[in-house]
Order: structure tokens, then sequence, then C-alpha cells
């Protein structure tokens, strides 16, 4: 049997490689796709070989950038931890990335694993790892494609958390009503909750009207709205409330370029300046605190890791370009839209701004989803708007909605982004906010033109 | 110069935030400011009562959830089945798209055989297949000018028309009511249902106007609505068309 799933590792290590050469696949056929559709027990024996086991981030958002900065908070502390870091956020990821750790021998040389997954893939990714951490970032409603909606999602997580034991930890976002009415305080395992606390985040949200009490189905009442519909909450039906965190930020100072907060934690405060912007790197930087708290990491390290971290691929990522800078925001969801806009307004000027959207279904495309995001906020809020990709007069539309004088329309992403460049003055920014499939064209492009490493 | 107030009224805004369903509020609403006709939006989530005479358009979207539909459908069966008959029988426009469609048929059929009552504006039905009918979508509207509108399908129920069913329109792409015969979408007298989910009134101005003059002739007869630049919509919606060819 041993020999079986050696030697299915080795095709599928090789069957990658040879689709990567020839570029088959542009990437997209990673190692592991076999074995994750064919002997997925492959994939959780390597699981099970790491030393020090697993962590597990799930949620609509969040859950590789939290990842991201977790890993890098291991490798400060000596550790070599293994993290799905493309963010698809599935069993194939997962697999890929243990098929690559391992060598032809099966041995894996990483002691933690750190997987984001799908919040419809929770049962099996703490099946398949049985982690010693399950990190649950949020629930964004506009971003859940499950049946039943959020409501679905913590019905099916009930049965996982029901199955997890008391040496098990479940770190929960208490900012997040969705997420936290979804639980029964007696679950087996520890729970710590973690979250944002700051009087000057306050933002008109409209996805809050709609947020209800899971208990009594009466609408939440909030105090403040930091993000989307997170913040702090109450339902006047039954009284049930926010959770008190024991890991959170405060002190906030979100720029355009980092973020400076201070994070209390049961081990003392950690004063921390995050090199990448906006409220969602912050959420992700606490998460990733709090789990390397439950894991016993130092305090002054946990620091440093989130400090020295760079951005995830895409996800806030600057690079500079003949003196110019772009800054690259995936959107996936028009909470991730909504988020890229205000990271993008925290600068005093008017900003530049490239869409790159790209969304296909049979015949077409479909970006129906940004009409759910807030861009009327753009609104004589920026120097040049350029769209592009399939999506682009779609984009246009929604735009001219929002009140967006929109400056060209350009077919090829590629085009658009070299024009866009080209007419940003030197020392300035563009923002491109691409969709995932055109992010990940561009930084293909980029990376062949030596510009990402 | 007369006010003009157009009162638009949301169905379920709550349990059906997805699809781009918001687009078509803010088309509506747009279009109506850029007239200098005003708009009052009330959104009518679960337990906000309504007069038959309050509303001059009323927008119903969502999505294709079993489980919030079926939430939804017994909330209508309750609370709002009455009203809503009353409201179409006074010329009302109802414009329900995507999941909100079959809800105003007179019944869904889940995969198990269940069958959850819908409304009966519409005399159409639907049964649930394992069929993802998902694309874009083009079809021929002979009470349209022009005569075709455009949008994004994303269902996997099969809508059948009933002996007394209008359909909106003859499928030229993509899927429509059912895949099986060439229809799309239906129409009794001022309440429309169709697959085109989302923000099909933004891709579609000639539809969006065409319901907003009907929603206003209510109140103020022989209104007519001046011209808009619409090229930025034209352009995409020659795109999707010219894609079908």
């Amino acid at each position: 049997m041993r020999f079986l799933r050696l030697a299915a590792l080795a095709i599928d290590k090789s069957l990658s490689r040879t689709a990567d050469a020839f570029e088959f696949t542009r990437g997209r056929v990673p190692p592991g796709s076999l074995i994750a559709s064919v002997w997925p027990r492959v994939a959780i024996d390597l699981a099970r070989q790491l030393k020090r086991g697993s962590i597990v981030f799930s949620g609509v958002n969040g859950k590789t950038a939290s990842g991201h900065f977790l890993a890098n908070i291991l490798r400060q502390a000596g550790h070599e931890p293994l993290h799905t870091a493309l963010g698809t956020g599935s069993l194939e990821e997962f697999a890929t990335a243990l098929v690559d750790a391992a060598n032809t021998n099966g041995n894996l040389r990483a002691d933690y694993g750190i997987f984001g997954f799908d919040e419809d893939l929770l049962r099996q990714a703490v099946e398949a790892c049985a982690p010693k951490i399950v990190a649950l970032t949020n629930l964004y409603p506009d971003g859940i494609f499950f049946p039943g909606g959020a409501e679905g999602v913590t019905q099916e997580w009930q049965h996982v958390f029901a199955a997890m034991t008391p040496g098990q930890t479940l770190l929960v976002n208490a900012d997040d009503p969705t997420l936290c009415g979804g639980f029964v305080r007696t679950v087996p395992p520890r729970i710590v909750y973690f979250g944002v606390e700051d009087e000057k985040l306050r933002i008109a949200s409209r996805l809050t009207q709609y947020i209800r009490c899971h208990r009594c189905h009466t609408p939440i009442s909030y105090r403040l709205v930091s993000l989307s519909h997170l913040g702090d909450y109450r339902c006047e039906g039954c009284g049930w409330e926010r959770p008190m965190p024991t890991v959170y930020a405060i002190h906030i100072d979100a720029g355009a370029e980092e973020s400076r907060f201070r994070i209390i934690t049961p081990s003392g405060p950690l004063d921390v300046r995050l090199k990448i912007p906006g409220l969602p790197a912050i959420y992700n930087a606490v998460a990733a605190a709090a789990a390397a708290i439950a894991l016993g990491i130092n305090p002054a390290v946990i620091r440093k890791g989130l400090e020295t971290a760079p951005p995830s691929p895409g996800r806030g990522e600057t690079l500079t370009i003949s003196d110019r800078q772009a800054h690259l925001l995936l959107i996936k969801n028009p909470t991730s839209l909504n988020e890229s806009v205000r990271t993008a307004l925290a600068a005093s000027r008017p900003g530049r701004y490239l869409f790159l959207t790209d969304e296909a279904v049979e015949n077409g495309f479909d970006l129906s989803w940004v009409w759910e995001a807030e861009l009327e906020r753009l609104s004589a809020r920026t120097a040049s708007v350029y769209v592009a990709g399939t999506g682009a007069l779609q984009m246009a539309v929604r735009l001219k909605h929002a009140g967006v004088e929109v400056s060209g329309v350009l077919a090829d992403a590629s085009e658009a982004f070299h024009h866009a460049m080209r007419h940003t003055p030197p020392g300035e920014r563009l923002h491109v906010l691409a969709t995932d499939a055109a992010m990940f064209e561009l930084r293909q492009e980029l990376a062949a033109l030596g510009e990402i490493g | 110069m007369q006010d003009v107030v157009l009162h638009v009224g949301v169905l379920y805004p709550d349990q059906m935030p997805i699809n781009g369903d918001y687009g078509n509020l803010t088309t509506v609403v747009n279009r109506c400011r850029w007239r200098n006709i005003e708009t009052q939006t009330t959104d009518l989530s679960s337990g906000v009562s309504f007069d038959a005479e309050t509303f001059d358009l009323m927008l119903f979207g969502g999505g294709e959830d079993w489980a919030i539909r079926a939430t939804v459908a017994e909330d209508l069966q309750q609370t709002r089945a009455r009203v809503l008959r009353e409201t179409a029988i006074r010329e009302v426009v109802i414009f329900a798209t995507g999941g909100a469609y079959p809800l105003c048929g007179r019944y869904l059929e889940t995969p198990e055989g269940k069958r959850i009552p819908g409304v009966g504006l519409l005399d159409v039905w639907t049964r649930e297949s394992d069929a993802p009918m998902v694309g874009s979508i083009v079809v021929e509207c002979g009470w349209l000018s022009p005569g075709v509108m455009t949008g994004i399908e994303r269902h996997s129920g099969k809508t059948y028309l009933g002996r007394t069913a209008t359909p909106l329109g003859r499928r030229i792409l993509g899927h429509g009511n059912n895949g099986e015969d060439p229809t799309e979408g239906c129409r009794n007298r001022n309440v429309f249902g169709t697959n085109l989910q989302g923000p099909v009134l933004a891709y579609n101005p000639h539809l969006a106007d065409y319901l907003v003059q009907l929603a206003l002739q209510r109140r103020y007869a022989g209104y007519t609505l001046s011209r808009l630049d619409d090229a930025a919509e034209w352009r995409l919606h020659r795109q999707v068309t010219e894609g079908a060819r």
C-alpha cells in the first residue's frame, strides 16, 4: 500500500512539472490535483506527519491573509510552516501544498500546516487534518453560496464543533454577529474570541439592516459598525450581545500605506506597525496573533512576524515600476470591493484606479455582484478610472450609476495596465482592483517581466 | 411644473441580497433622479405591512437558494399573498427576477417532490432540476423597443407556462424558462417575471424605462419620460447580442 501511495505521489509531481513546462494549464493544475481527486488519503497521511499539527482558517474573506501572517510569525519563531498561499480555499490546494512539500519518499519537512478552507469545506478540513486550532474569520452574507446562506453554514458547522475535542481551540471573530450567533456556548473545544475595538471605526453599511439574531430573529442593533456587518452589537429581542474578545486591536490608525494599532492579548499588549493598509488586514493580523498566542508563541516574536510579513500575492501588494506604484487589490465579493475602495480612499488626493474584471459564464461574463458594492463613495474622488477585461463594459455601467466618470474602457487587461501606469504621474500610485482570474493573469505577466520576484 | 414621485417597494431585501438585485433598484432610482423624478423607496422585509395602493412599482429579486426561498414563500403565503394579488389587480407594476419569479407563480416543486405554493400572480409552475442553467441570455420581446433584452440567468429550476400565461419573449441565446421550449419569463398585465437576474434593468435601459413609465401612468396619466444618454448601456447590450449571433 505504501508503495502505491508513493507511486501516486511521484506521478502527481511529474504530471504537474510536465504541465508547467509546456504551459498546458498556465499553472492552474498544480501538484496535488491528482492526489486530491483520486487518492485523498495520501494528502491526509501527509498532513498527519506535521509534527506540531495544523491550523485551519475558514470564513468568507481573510483566511489566506490570516494564514500568511501566522506563517510569518511561525517562521520568526524558528518553525517551518506549510501554508496554502494561493487562496483558493479548496481541498485541491490543501493536497497541493502537502504534495509539493513532500519528497518522493513521502516525507515532509514542515512542522506546522496552515490551511485555508472555504466555509463549505470545514467539515472535510477538520476530518482531514485534525487541527489544533480552527480560526473562523467572518461570514459576509454577500460572499456565501452555501444552501441556506450564513444560517446554513453555521448549522453545518455545528456538526464540526460537536466532533471537536476539548484539546482543540476555536478562534472566533467576536465582531461578526452572524458567526457568533451560530454557536452554542457548550461546544467542546476551547473558544477564544478576537476582534477590533475602536470608537473611531464607525462606518455606514447597508448590510447591517439585514442582520438578524440567530436565536430570536430580531434585527441586530449596532452600537458601531467597523466593516461590512462587523462591529459592536446586541439583540434587543433576547439580550444576546457581542462576546468580549480576549485578543483584540485598539488605537487603530489606518493609513493609506500602513496601519498602526495595539493588540491586547492575555500575554500583554503588542504595538504593531503593519506594512499592509486597510482594516481587513488588521482583522487578519489579530486573527493570526490570536492563533499564535494559542500556540504559545512569544509576543515579541508575534509582533516581529506581523511587521515583517509582506502582503499575500495580489492582496495589498505594492510594486514600483518606473517610479510609479501599482497597488494590487484582489476583489472577489462586495465586501472585498468595498474595503479595497475604502483603503484606496484613505489617501488625501483623488486616486487613480484600474478595474480588471474577468468572470466568465457560458456565452458571457457575470459581474452582477458589483451592484451590491457601495462604489458611490468613489464619486468625485478619482483622478482617473480605467476599466478593462471581459467584464469591462458591465463595470463601466456600474460606475456610471455610482457617479464615477470612466476615463477609458479597454478590452485587453495587460494593455490597460500599461496604459494606466503610463498615465500615472511619477511618484503616484495606481490602485489595481482585479478579480481572481484577472489578477492571476496580471501577476503572471509581471512575473515574466521580472517585476515580481 | 408638477412634482412627480415614484413610490417603490422592495420585497424581502434582507432575505435575498444577492445576484446584484440591488442594481435594479439603483437603476430605477438613478434613471428617475436623472430626470428630476423623485423616488420614495420602502424596504418590505418580513413583518412590514403595506396596502395595495401604496406603491407604483414593486421589485422582488433573489437567488436560487431553496432554504431561503422556502422561508420567503411561507411568509408570502401567511402575510402577503392577498395584498399582493390585490396590488396586481390595481395594475401596480411588479417586477420579479431570478429566484423571486417562481414565487410569483402557482408553485415550486423541490427535488424531493414537495410543492411550495407561490402567490399565483403568474400562471407558471417551476420544478427544480439537476441541470444548472447559467450564462448570458438574449430574449426577443415584441413589446419592447428595441425588441431585445439581455442579461445573465443563473437557475436550475425549470419553469413552465400555463394555458393563460404569456411569455415575456422568445430566447435566442441561453436557456430561458426551461431550456426545452423557446420561452423566457412571463407577463400577466403589469406583473413581470423573468429568469434574468440582478441588474437586468441596468443592462436594459429600455426595459427600465418601460417599467417606470408604466408605473407612473397610475398617478400621472400621459406622463412620458425624457430621453437619457445610454451610450454605455447600449455598448454593453451590443457586446452581448453580437456574441449571440
